[in-house]
């Protein structure tokens, strides 16, 4: 019968007494990626902008946190920093650290953006910075937020959509109408009154911003899954044991309804990228001199008939790192669906 | 009755060729059907009976396919295989072409009703329309007179008010009506045979009895045959005729109802009808059959029963059984697939009984050994042996 | 054997009342929800909002006990609430109205934290064995999930535990490790055993324990049922529409139908000699496993009624085939049934129209009742025959003559005017029958 096959399959699985992980957890679904090209190619794309961005953070000697330093645009105008590349030596309090991409020694000042040469394989932007170090770097930015405000958006509407889905009823209606409300307004409208009203341009807030505008589109995902897995006898088997509510969401409504939003944050980390690049480039997000792709692109549209490379490098670096979350995402989806079986 | 049957099947095999191997769903099964009979097809699920029920349609889907044996319906052949001059498995010439078989049989000759008739029906058309578009396509009437016919069907299975209800959604009927409304599509075109796919499982048993004595009704007046595929021995027993039992892709056993319960030859048939609770007396006791049917990608060696039987003996595992002529039923063959009788010319007295067997050691193995508890729990050693 | 699996030998309830008693339990059920379920306008009124909404009344005012020790068998059709019955006794849902005793306490007060103490004295088993059991889960898992809910025993002892009741329930204890799906369906009823068993409860609810499992593995686990009650002292409350396996598991069997009991008897008594013509009809239409004995089949005319909007009286009245006659009129011999025939024809439009002649023929072999009774069936007989003289389109006439004679007849019925309960004597003590032929 074409019924038993799947329990035929189910069999053939048990058959070694190792193989105890099967259909389901990480080890499986890693299987499933690493089977599936797309999935693969988008890993490796993942990857090596991951790589890029910790190499950054780690070559600079900047912690991801040092970044609101960075951002004071005075202190880096004001800082001596035609003496040494990365190295500055500060008046009576030892050494200073600095990123690699302000100017270098040799360099003078040059008020125009420059051309490819080898030391600058993109050549510099208007004050002089090697481009590709400030591309490399705006990875470490650029990943950064996305994932961080990602996983604001992915934590927020976890607890939202599962709470509503699972208590239903009044807590659910509330919940749900406070979301639609939150999801009615066009997010980058949202984000921008939101940084603007709590205290101005900053690229901290425009990640709690970003993440703040996709709680409802992940709650909403998440609470159509609990929907049908609080459907779902052994839910209603933990209830009977006695179980806390706590736990149930926990240890069963919550891990069987992530699937989807898990593909979801995925693909949501690319857009999130892309939101936050946006902001930048109309002035919301990461203020110079801090290196982020949008913010580079902010600046390079007033050089765009002296040099329209500028604009096209960051524009490149963007693609290809959305691309690479969307391919992942794609085979991740196809991966965790328990539809495809072969 | 005519001498030639108006379906028979032969040695009919159908696989399914999965990743993890194939599955011989249906492993050279024969029956006929004669005119005017109600066949049952008998098993529990994974026996391979809707398997076999649709290979007769020509319904078998990837990666399902019928590899072997022939099916004759009024002495024309719509299925059969022949090899070709490469050693390659072809259609005979002779067979109806796909064609042939989708205008000409399905439907007009050969309807289906199916166990769930919420998918049988389309939500967002009305019941009537449904009906009549039907008896349109397949019997060339126009719209009116179609429409008028498919009324009749629908009083005629028992549906009150056809009128009204002519105009109402699938969903604004009961499980019985719905089912009811399934049987008014298939008889719509008066065919010679219809294939019930377990028809009533899904419904209580009060509406389950309103639809057996509808199709009794139905048949008497109508004289059509059926094919009753189900697992329920209960409903065997109420309106078969002959039936085939089936296990693990092949018909163990192959009697007129009365001799299959009285007179039953295979010790499968015999185990069913012990471990089933009874409506009509308190059993103190189920003898339940020792663990799962396997897959059928490996089947046992042997008779296939083997590793659950009581009456398994060392040849068993040894010699697979063909289903022969065991007994004569008034005329009618009894057939088993079962050494013990002697149709079967294999010392079956002679041999030693198998350890796993219970009938001579009584109640068997109470407590856990190392062959219940075997590694793989899909296998019959985690079943428990009660 | 059983004694390291019982963890509260000392608790012991005093087994001389009943382990459970409902009282008057009653679950309805709103058929909208959302922010705005139910309101209504209604301009006419002031205000002009209002909210209300139809009540299906899956369960309506039951009471029974369960004693302990015994095996009470729930039956009835799908619909009848027998399973919402069951989910409402653990207070898996609330019930709207009624008082649930287990052990002398009344669960309908408990609340929060209480509550959730209790289950560990109550469990339930469930019928679908592929969705009860969470697939992202280890079977060890599953099995300590209660044990830990209650804070039962340590890590070490919990995973023991789980392997003595995989053994028990027939399943090999290696097999803690595994993940449900690498299971069949029976054997993942025996983890669901299993895990029901692990808070060592004394009351079980399996609602629909085997249904869907194979008649041969149906078996297996029925057994595995029987000796885990013999050795753990397990009460159950066992749900099912297969009175196959009632009769077999039960010791006494509760008959539902439209959220009310209507028959609670012995197993024996209720299944040789019903009290209920619902419980007949029933009994009847099962197909027996016996070629040889085909003749009467029972067959139950119409269909179950919504529950929304239940018949009065005994809930069964519009398909009994035993309806009783109103006294209003005077019967004599074959008039009544022949009515009460008539009357459901019409109801149901089971016949063409046809001239009066032939519709009196039929339904009366040509002779009406006399007396007022025959005036109304006249009437009736008028407004739906072909040679009529009553005007109006057809649809209406036949509704007309239901109304008249369900009015005259079925409404002024017993049947329809008290709701029935009767306790009767039988052979092994006290019986319940909710119907008026034991008036």
């Amino acid at each position: 019968m074409a019924v038993s096959e799947s329990q035929f399959e189910d069999n053939r699985e048990t058959e070694s007494e190792d193989d105890i992980e099967a259909r389901v957890g990480w080890r499986y679904t890693a299987a499933r990626i690493k089977a599936d090209t797309t999935a693969r190619w988008g890993l490796y794309v993942v990857t090596v902008v991951l790589f890029v961005a910790i190499y950054a953070a780690i070559d600079s000697n900047l912690s991801l946190l040092t970044f609101g330093v960075l951002s004071d645009y005075t202190f880096a105008r004001l800082l001596p920093i035609f003496d040494h590349p990365t190295y500055i030596p500060s008046p009576g309090e030892g050494t200073q650290h600095m990123p690699p991409y302000f100017p270098l020694a040799e360099q003078p000042w040059n008020p125009l953006p420059a051309g490819g040469t080898l030391e600058h394989p993109l050549g510099t932007d208007h004050t002089g910075r090697d481009y590709f170090t400030r591309i490399v770097y705006g990875t470490q930015v650029s990943v950064f937020v996305g994932i961080v405000s990602t996983f604001i958006g992915l934590t927020g509407g976890t607890v939202v959509g599962a709470v509503a889905g699972y208590y239903g009823g009044r807590v659910d209606d509330v919940l749900m109408r406070i979301v639609e409300t939150v999801y009615a307004i066009p997010p980058l409208i949202l984000i921008i009154v939101f940084t603007v009203f709590v205290g101005g341009a900053n690229i901290w807030y425009a990640v709690l911003g970003v993440g703040i505008a996709f709680v409802p589109v992940f709650a909403r995902i998440i609470r159509s899954r609990v929907l049908s897995v609080r459907e779902m006898d052994y839910i209603e088997a933990a209830r009977a044991a006695g179980v806390r509510d706590r736990e149930i969401i926990l240890r069963h409504v919550v891990p069987n309804s992530f699937a989807p939003v898990l593909v979801y944050a995925t693909l949501q980390i690319g857009v999130t990228i892309l939101i936050v690049a946006g902001l930048s480039f109309l002035g919301y997000g990461a203020q110079p001199p801090t290196p982020d792709w949008g913010q580079m692109l902010n600046i390079a549209h007033g050089y765009m008939h002296s040099n329209v490379w500028l604009s096209i490098w960051p524009g490149i670096a963007i693609m290809i790192t959305i691309m690479g979350f969307n391919l992942f995402g794609d085979g991740l989806q196809d991966a965790l669906d328990p539809r495809i079986d072969d | 009755m005519s001498s030639e049957p108006l379906l028979r099947v032969e040695n009919l095999k159908t696989q399914f060729f999965t990743e993890a191997g194939t599955v011989r769903a249906v492993d050279g099964i024969s029956f006929e059907v004669r005119e005017g009979e109600i066949v049952g097809l008998v098993g529990e699920s994974g026996a391979g009976k809707s398997v076999a029920s649709m290979s007769i349609m020509g319904l078998v889907e990837a990666p399902g396919e019928i590899v072997g044996g022939e099916i004759t319906y009024k002495g024309e052949t719509i299925f059969g295989l022949e090899e070709g001059p490469d050693g390659e498995l072809r259609k005979r010439d002779d067979a109806l072409s796909d064609e042939e078989i989708r205008t000409r049989i399905r439907g007009n000759e050969i309807a289906v009703i199916f166990q769930d008739p919420m998918e049988s029906l389309n939500p967002v058309f009305t019941v009537g329309g449904q009906l009549r578009e039907f008896i349109e396509l397949n019997r060339g009437l126009e719209a009116d007179e179609a429409r008028a016919e498919a009324i009749d069907m629908l009083r005629e299975v028992g549906i009150p008010d056809p009128e009204e209800r002519y105009e109402e959604y699938p969903h604004q009927f009961s499980g019985g009506m719905r089912q009811r409304v399934l049987i008014a599509m298939a008889l719509a075109c008066e065919p010679s045979l219809i294939i019930a796919d377990e028809p009533t499982t899904a419904l209580d048993v009060t509406v389950e009895g309103q639809i057996l004595e509808l199709v009794d009704e139905l048949q008497s007046k109508y004289g059509t045959s059926f094919v009753w595929v189900t697992h329920d021995l209960g409903v065997v027993a109420e309106i078969c005729d002959r039936v085939n039992v089936m296990y693990l892709g092949e018909i163990v056993e192959q009697a007129p109802v009365d001799e299959l319960f009285y007179e039953t030859k295979h010790p499968y048939t015999d185990a069913l009808l012990d471990s089933i609770p009874r409506p009509d007396r308190t059993v103190t006791e189920l003898e339940a059959i020792e663990g799962v049917m396997p897959e059928a990608i490996e089947p046992p060696s042997g008779c296939r029963f083997h590793p659950r039987c009581p009456d398994a003996r060392e040849v068993c595992k040894r010699v697979h059984p063909e289903t022969r002529v065991v007994a004569d039923a008034d005329g009618e063959p009894h057939r088993a697939a079962c050494v013990k009788h002697d149709a079967f010319d294999v010392d079956y007295e002679g041999s030693p009984p198998l350890a796993g067997a219970t009938r001579e050691t009584g109640d068997g193995v109470a407590e856990g050994t190392a062959s219940e508890l075997a590694p793989n729990p899909a296998d019959d050693g985690g079943e428990g042996r009660e | 054997m059983s004694s390291g699996l019982r963890l509260d030998e000392d608790r012991e309830y005093d087994s001389e009342g009943p382990l459970l008693e409902l009282d008057g339990v009653s679950k309805h059920f709103g058929q909208e929800s959302g922010l705005f379920a139910g309101l209504q306008f209604d301009a006419s009124e002031f205000p002009p909002f209002s909210v209300e909404q139809e009540r299906v009344r899956a369960v309506d005012d039951v009471s029974l006990e369960v004693r302990p020790g015994e095996t009470l068998g729930l039956v009835g059709e799908s619909g009848c609430g027998k399973s919402t019955l069951g989910r409402t006794i653990l207070r898996l849902l609330e019930p709207t109205e009624g008082d649930i005793y287990f052990k002398g306490e009344n669960l309908a007060d408990l609340g929060g934290e209480e509550l959730r103490q209790t289950r560990s004295d109550m469990q339930m088993i469930f019928q679908d064995p592929q969705s009860s059991l969470d697939p992202r889960m280890k079977v060890g898992q599953i099995i300590e999930e209660p044990m830990r809910a209650h804070d039962m025993l340590d890590d070490e002892k919990r995973e023991a535990r789980a392997k003595e009741l995989l053994e028990k329930v027939g399943l090999d204890p290696r097999h803690y490790n595994r993940y449900p799906h690498a299971f069949s369906g029976g054997q993942r009823q025996r983890i669901n055993l299993a895990r029901a068993l692990s808070v060592d409860p004394d009351f079980v609810v399996c609602d629909e324990p085997v249904s869907a499992l194979d008649v041969s593995i149906q078996a297996q686990v029925l057994n595995t049922m029987e000796q885990l009650q013999r050795e753990f002292g397990l009460t159950y409350l066992f749900i099912a529409h297969d009175l196959s396996v009632i009769r077999h598991i039960s010791d006494r069997v509760a008959v539902m139908y439209l959220g009310h009991i209507i028959e609670l008897a012995g197993k024996e008594e209720l299944f040789e000699n019903p009290q209920h013509p619902y419980t007949r009809a029933l009994l009847e239409s099962i197909p027996v496993p016996e070629p040889r004995e085909n003749g009467s089949r029972g067959v139950l005319e119409g269909e179950v009624p919504s529950p929304v909007d239940p018949p009065s009286g005994c809930r069964f009245r519009t398909r009994c085939p035993r309806l009783i006659a109103p006294d209003t009129y005077d019967w004599t011999g074959e008039e009544w049934p022949r009515t009460r025939a008539f009357m459901r024809a019409v109801k149901r439009r089971t016949f063409e129209p046809m001239p009066a002649a032939r519709i009196e023929a039929e339904f009366f072999d040509g002779t009406l009742p006399r007396g007022e009774a025959g005036s109304i069936v006249a009437e009736a007989i008028d407004l739906v025959a072909t040679d009529g003289e009553a005007d109006g389109d057809e649809a209406d006439r036949w509704a007309a003559a239901t109304d008249l004679l369900l009015e005259s007849f079925a409404e002024a019925s017993v049947c329809a005017r008290e709701r029935p309960a009767y306790e009767l004597e039988s052979g092994d003590g006290e019986r319940f029958a909710a119907c008026h032929l034991h008036r």
